[in-house]
């Protein structure tokens, strides 16, 4: 069965039009590609984050309560809305990681690891523990710890002296970021264990679940209080309800970052649509002869239309054949790196069947829908008009006359010409320079937020001053502290520090937060520095900083505003700390990076709210020496004249190790952005190339009678080079205008995702020359080629050229 | 010369007050201005006058490819000014046969698939059929040898003949050719000729365009144009 001669006629096009065909594949295959990997990436994390969440059955709310036992602890499984409740206990120590130097620890205690029913851990190494000196630890603080299954931890609760610990085993706790971003060591142990290190070995914290955990938030919140208030009728009150958000910690701010990406990609997609859009254009400007032709001899519009759809469709077909495979693959490892960076175990790759069907119906569809515009207006020309070709097409428009008096132009009419051919097809124009100016766009818009994040994280450590801060086990003398690190040698500056833990007060007295489980996401913080404290830099948004010594004042960073719905500067506020009420007024808003929601008050006002005059709760230093090395004996040294005082330390943390927290893994963000843009910008400079390309095979006309009056081949080619490289430099223009409000946005996103204010927009000065330079120099390679060829030609070739 | 105008048996083609007005930026050119023609089935009719009398606009009018201004334009049973363009292109693939100056075949067809071309998108014989009537028409033609070359490969006036057999391809009772010789050389535009007068012998009606009045001798009838007016009555060759 021999094909039919209209399929064989589209044979002959598709061999006649390989170069363009090939330019459509790839430009669709780029976007189909782009749209897979984020899509894939963004089910599969979407999908693995909650099983991994909710896989650990985590507890809807925790209750601090003075002390649990098993009686009270089944008398609130009778309490109404109650599914299940469990005992268990959370300390905060310090482990040491090297010699004299340590990291925060936070030991989650479970009677029985075995069986524990809520918030369960899964054991991925090794064994539980079996004996009071043993601990299982998560698996991503095995690193930070320096330790490994079968080795032994220094382990110090505030309480006690420094134990050993032999390491049994490593779980994995799906509730929790990885332990290096946030350089605290996670640690699971019986209680028996607790109290063979010194601590407080009773079980402090209720663990409830509920029906409808992931509901309303007003109802969880009245069944949580619901119970608290039974408890207190026990005569058990509780010192706080914890109601985190019923997830990961990090789940929405990988949300908001995928999804971003994945609008970046559905967009890279709708670019390369564009383009075999355009591309078809010139694949069929050569054409119109022949479809008059076929038109004539009795082939109907319609006829036609699905010829040449059936190609397009061929082109997105071989396209996504290309493109959603390798789409799948590099979505999975975007998926694979980023459960990396939030500690999640994929337990499937599979992608759901829907998305295959909406990548190939997108892949086909968009691209052939932007492809039957052109389609449609080539099949529906009139015949005559095609059959009689009129010599030059003349220019509806008027001619740009001013263009011509330009001092720059006026010697050159080459220039002349390409300047007023480029601006001649409006249409092809502002397609050519909207894929160019969108990919330009974007990647200025990567590189300008890879400058501010580094401006961030120059900014996060610009804010303090500091060298170290160190954690009392309580609030204790601070004249007898200060004394004593003041004969410590190598000590630059030393100011008291004390931070609390806080929540907004209630109606009901019960102290209400949204801390998530690990104990600082969500949480607000309370921080006491001393007027004119030289190692606070604050940066005033509203208002002024704390300027008297004792005046129930409070300053608040953006992240506490977010957190105290109604509050501004000016307000009055109701905090509860430790038990009581602080009631002060809101005198300022600052700017603060990679900080925590934070309250700013004087030290006078804090002792006086919480009586605890001439205390403090810790200390900030300087160092005459800041390598890390020389931190860490000055910290040692510090916390030895420290004990010899009788001050006893909880924690001491070097900004060094802080700074590992703040660590680059928002750089990934930054090169898939990057990657996209050059996408983009392959797909843009295709775009030019047949832009040029087009309206040079409908110049050969106008280029033969040009080369008749005298043109040389290089006027020419100059010529059209030059057009190219004129909506280059157009599309540069709107590059940069469009980057601006594009960086906003994505400052804004990048900043929520790093838990701080929006970063700053910065316009990268590197940004503009690279683009401009990669963008010139395509443009001039893109459009040589059509150059070449038009000046090749022989003017009876042309004139004759039908 | 009582039957001026007239034709000669049952008018297949009549036109009534035909017009047409190009407006172009340089101004309204009227192209054609009231012509009345009928021409009978069977009738081989010359369409005669200089360049830019209007022959091409009245032939394109004939076959749908242009709509008049103003008139009706009848073929057969077929009001063609009324047809939409789909109407259009399916009656055109059907009852007319189109022969260009330039021949216009598909140049990435083989010449055998130019002529089965209108075969198929009308659908009119069955597949298999469409083949053997290609290589038939070629060889009735004279060039039966020449049906698998790509039409490059071609001489001017075996291109001409190709296009001529892809006009027939259909079987339409309707010819129309637009200076079909204009590009060929005498002795093949004669031989072009006596295709055309075959084709008119074997019934079907065929209306030529050309500014060639040394051909005139193959014509029953020729109608003159100058400057969109009809201004020679038809003549009887006899
Ligand atoms: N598309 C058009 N736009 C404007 N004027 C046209 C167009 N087509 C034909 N004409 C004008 O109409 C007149 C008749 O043209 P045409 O029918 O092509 O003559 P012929 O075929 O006899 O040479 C001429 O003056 C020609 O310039
Ligand atoms: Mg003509």
């Amino acid at each position: 069965m021999s094909l039919a001669p209209r399929w064989r006629k589209l044979l002959g096009d598709i061999r006649d039009g390989q170069g363009r065909l090939v330019m459509m594949v790839a430009a669709i295959a780029v976007g189909v590609f782009a749209v897979t990997a984020m899509s894939t990436g963004y089910t599969i994390l979407k999908r693995e984050i909650r099983r991994g969440y909710l896989a650990t059955n985590p507890a809807a709310a925790l209750l601090e309560v003075e002390r649990l036992d098993d009686a009270l602890v089944a008398g609130v499984r009778r309490q109404p809305g109650i599914i299940a409740a469990e005992a268990s206990g959370r300390l905060r120590g310090r482990v040491e990681v090297r010699p004299d130097e340590w990291l925060p620890l936070l030991l989650f205690v479970t009677p029985e690891l075995r069986t524990a029913q809520i918030a369960t851990v899964e054991l991925g190494a090794g064994r539980w523990p079996a004996t009071p000196g043993e601990i299982v630890l998560e698996r991503t603080a095995l690193p930070v710890a320096n330790g490994v299954v079968g080795g032994s931890i220094t382990v110090q609760l505030p309480t006690g002296a420094p134990h050993a610990l032999t390491i049994t085993g490593a779980v994995h706790d799906a509730s929790l970021a990885p332990a290096w971003q946030e350089q605290t060591v996670y640690g699971y142990v019986t209680p028996a264990t607790i109290e063979f290190l010194g601590g407080d070995a009773n079980l402090h914290t209720l663990k409830l679940t509920v029906r409808d955990p992931g509901g309303d938030r007003a109802g969880l919140e009245r069944t949580s209080v619901g119970v608290a208030q039974w408890l207190a009728g026990e005569g058990h009150p509780s010192s706080e309800i914890r109601i985190p958000p019923y997830q990961h910690p990090h789940e929405s701010q990988m949300t908001s970052v995928v999804r971003m990406l994945l609008v970046f990609s559905a967009l890279t997609l709708v670019l390369g649509a564009v383009l075999t859009g355009t591309l078809t254009a010139s694949l069929l400007a050569p054409q119109v002869r022949q479809i008059a032709v076929m038109k004539a001899v009795g082939a109907g519009s319609r006829q036609i239309l699905a010829l040449y759809a059936t190609l397009v469709l061929g082109v997105g077909l071989a396209a996504v054949a290309l493109g959603l495979p390798l789409g799948i693959a590099a979505g999975r490892a975007l998926a694979a790196n980023t459960a990396q960076l939030l500690n999640l175990e994929l337990s499937s790759l599979a992608v759901p069947a829907w998305l295959y069907v909406v990548e190939v119906l997108a892949g086909v569809g968009i691209p052939l829908l932007a492809a039957l515009v052109p389609i449609d207006a080539a099949t529906h020309r009139p015949v005559r008009e095609c059959l009689a070709e009129f010599g030059i097409d003349a220019p509806s428009r008027r001619p740009n006359a001013w263009l011509g008096r330009l001092p720059l132009l006026a010697r050159d009419t080459a220039l002349v010409l390409a300047v007023r051919n480029a601006l001649r097809r409006r249409g092809r124009l502002l397609l050519t320079l909207g894929l160019l100016a969108t990919a330009g766009a974007l990647f200025m818009t990567s590189l300008n937020v890879k400058s501010a994040w580094q401006q961030n994280l120059v900014e996060a450590t610009a804010e303090r001053h500091f060298d170290a801060e160190i954690y009392l086990t309580h609030p204790q003398s601070r004249a007898t502290a200060l004394a004593a690190v003041r004969a410590v040698p190598g000590v630059r500056r030393i100011e008291p520090y004390s931070a609390e833990s806080v929540a907004p007060e209630r109606a009901d007295g019960l102290n209400l937060v949204t801390t998530y489980p690990d104990g600082g996401h969500g949480s607000l913080r309370l921080q006491a520095v001393p007027l004119g404290s030289e190692f606070v830099a604050p940066h005033l948004l509203e208002g002024k900083w704390l300027s008297l010594p004792d005046a129930d004042e409070v300053v608040l960073n953006e992240g506490a505003l977010a957190m105290l719905p109604g509050v501004r500067v000016g307000a009055g506020i109701q905090l509860r700390v430790r038990g009581r009420v602080l009631g002060a007024r809101v005198v300022g808003l600052i700017r603060e990076h990679l900080t925590p929601a934070s309250v700013y008050l004087t030290p006078a006002t804090l002792e006086r709210h919480t009586g605890t005059a001439g205390l403090t709760s810790g200390l900030r230093l300087s160092f005459e020496r800041a390598d890390a090395d020389s931190v860490a004996a000055s910290i040692a040294a510090t916390e030895r004249a420290l004990a010899a005082s009788g001050v006893k330390v909880a924690l001491s943390i070097s900004q060094i190790a802080l700074g590992r927290a703040l660590g680059g893994h928002l750089f990934i963000l930054i090169f898939i952005l990057l990657v996209m843009s050059l996408l983009m910008g392959a797909v843009g400079v295709l775009g030019l190339a047949s832009a040029i390309a087009t309206g040079v095979l409908e110049r050969t006309r106008e280029f033969a009678v040009l080369r008749a009056v005298g043109a040389q081949a290089a006027t020419i080619q100059r010529s059209v080079i030059a057009e190219g490289v004129f909506v280059a430099l157009l599309s540069v223009l709107v590059a940069v205008v469009v980057s601006v409000p594009l960086t906003a946005i994505v400052a804004r996103v990048v900043g929520t995702a790093s838990l701080g204010p929006a970063l700053d927009v910065i316009v990268s000065g590197r940004a503009l020359p690279i683009w401009l330079g990669i963008v010139v120099v395509a443009a001039a390679v893109a459009s040589a080629i059509p150059a070449w060829r038009a000046s090749r030609l022989t003017i009876r070739e042309a004139l004759a050229y039908q | 010369m009582a039957e001026q105008n007239q034709p000669r048996s049952i008018p297949l083609i009549s036109l009534r007050g035909v017009s047409k007005i190009y407006e172009s930026a340089a101004g309204r050119v009227g192209a054609l201005e009231d012509v009345d023609l009928e021409v009978g089935s069977g009738e081989l009719v010359a369409i005669i006058g200089k360049s830019g009398s209007g022959k091409s606009t009245l032939i394109n009018l004939l076959t749908g490819i242009d709509s008049p201004t103003a008139g009706q334009i009848r073929v057969a049973a077929t009001e063609v000014h009324s047809l939409g363009q789909e109407a259009l292109a399916r009656w055109r693939g059907r009852s007319v046969g189109i022969v260009f100056q330039f021949f216009q075949l598909l140049p990435s067809l083989t010449v055998a698939e130019n002529v089965m071309l209108p075969m198929d998108f009308c659908g009119t014989y069955p597949p298999r059929e469409r083949r053997p009537r290609a290589l038939g028409l070629l060889a009735e033609l004279g060039i039966g040898d020449q049906a698998d070359k790509l039409p490059t490969a071609l001489s001017g006036g075996q291109q001409q003949r190709a296009a001529i057999a892809r006009a027939l391809a259909n079987d339409p009772s309707l010819l129309v050719a637009d200076e079909p010789t204009g590009n060929l050389d005498s002795r093949t535009a004669e031989d072009v000729m006596q295709l055309f007068a075959a084709c008119a012998r074997a019934g079907k009606t065929v209306v030529m365009a050309t500014h060639e009045r040394d051909l005139g001798r193959y014509f029953a009838r020729s109608v003159t144009l100058a400057d969109g007016r009809v201004v020679e009555p038809a003549s009887a060759r006899s």
